[in-house]
């Protein structure tokens, strides 16, 4: 309602109480009564909006320092944990391939100790113990190479180890920011790394700049001479 | 091939997983005489006590990182003739640069095979 509107409100209004024309000084004056009710309808609607966004803030922010205080600390943990339990199989598998690879190295050895002692006889037994002792010797080989390959499969702690660990130095930074929002003095800049530290394992279509794997490194590096 | 498979190898990698499996592979190839460090900060002094002929070093570990070690390695009168393979899961092209810049012998990223480790480090020596 602008100046106009309201000025000629007021005048019916006058005009309408000078008259004694009663149902028109209603009409006016309830007129000019609901648009101070609309205004402050209005600001009161505005000031509820408000409230509930402070709140929801509020809420947002106890959240968050919850989180921060009982679950993040947690997740480092945890995460540790897990660190620790890869550790833990991936040494148990080593030490039972470390204890295997020499029986195979052994039956290998035998079987060549036991050609070189013994002519085998051209008999029809003699051939089978010779098919017999080729398929020993050939096991052992595969046996000897398979182990190998569960020996490198183990790497896989160190690789997801380091991806655990960025994960949980970000968890330990997170929780430092909130700790500070929180605390009211603004969110502080979380430790950043060292330059020289590391990315550590690339993300796959993730990382930009990434060689695709070792040939790609020997190319790179024989073109610098290494 | 002609390498002296007497020499002393110093293993440093964070993981003791990792440092166990190369120091496997490293005597499938012939070599039993290793040390281990599990950082540059505690290889440092077993480098500087002496006897060791070839470092192996990760890039990425807590304290003092490989490139920093390969940095002080050649920045040292009585190492910087030392042989240094970087095995490392740091894959970016600007890091390779680095290492090749800093004075590396080798770079293997990994995972990587046994037959790579084998192959860098004879190479290493076939061009020593």
């Amino acid at each position: 309602m602008d100046r106009d509107e309201r000025l000629s409100w007021a005048r019916r209004l006058v005009r309408a109480i000078e008259a004694g024309d009663e149902q028109a000084e209603h009409d006016a004056a309830n007129a000019i009564a609901r648009r101070q009710s609309l205004h402050l309808h209005e600001q009161l609607q505005r000031i509820a909006g408000e409230l509930r966004e402070t709140l929801c803030n509020f809420e947002a922010v106890t959240e968050l320092a919850r989180i921060a205080h009982r679950e993040l600390p947690d997740t480092h943990v945890r995460l540790n944990q897990v660190i620790s339990l890869t550790e833990e199989a991936a040494h148990s598998t080593l030490s039972a391939v470390e204890a295997s690879m020499p029986l195979a190295d052994g039956i290998a050895e035998a079987v060549e100790r036991f050609r070189a002692e013994h002519a085998l006889p051209r008999s029809a037994r003699g051939k089978a113990l010779g098919a017999l002792l080729d398929g020993v010797a050939a096991s052992a080989v595969e046996l000897r190479r398979r182990l190998s390959d569960v020996m490198m499969a183990q790497s896989f702690q160190d690789i997801t180890g380091q991806i655990i660990r960025r994960v949980a130095g970000l968890v330990a930074d997170l929780e430092a920011v909130i700790a500070k929002t929180h605390a009211g003095r603004g969110g502080g800049a979380a430790h950043r790394r060292a330059s020289n530290a590391g990315e550590g394992p690339a993300l796959p279509g993730q990382d930009a700049d990434v060689v695709a794997g070792q040939e790609d490194v020997d190319e790179l590096l024989s073109e610098l001479g290494v | 091939m002609n390498i002296d498979k007497s020499m002393k190898v110093l293993v440093v990698d964070d993981f003791s997983t990792m440092r166990r499996i190369i120091r496997n592979l490293l005597r499938e190839i012939g070599f039993t005489n290793t040390v281990e460090a599990d950082d540059g900060a505690t290889a440092l002094p077993i480098l500087k006590a002496g006897g060791v002929d070839f470092l192996i070093t990760d890039w990425n570990m807590p304290g003092m990182p490989g490139i920093e070690l390969l940095n002080a390695v050649r920045s040292d009168e009585k190492l910087k003739h030392i042989p240094v393979l970087m095995v490392t899961a740091e894959a970016k092209r600007d890091q390779i640069i680095q290492a090749a810049q800093a004075g590396i012998n080798g770079y293997i990223v990994k995972p990587f095979t046994a037959a790579t480790l084998q192959q860098k480090i004879e190479k290493i020596f076939a061009s020593a």
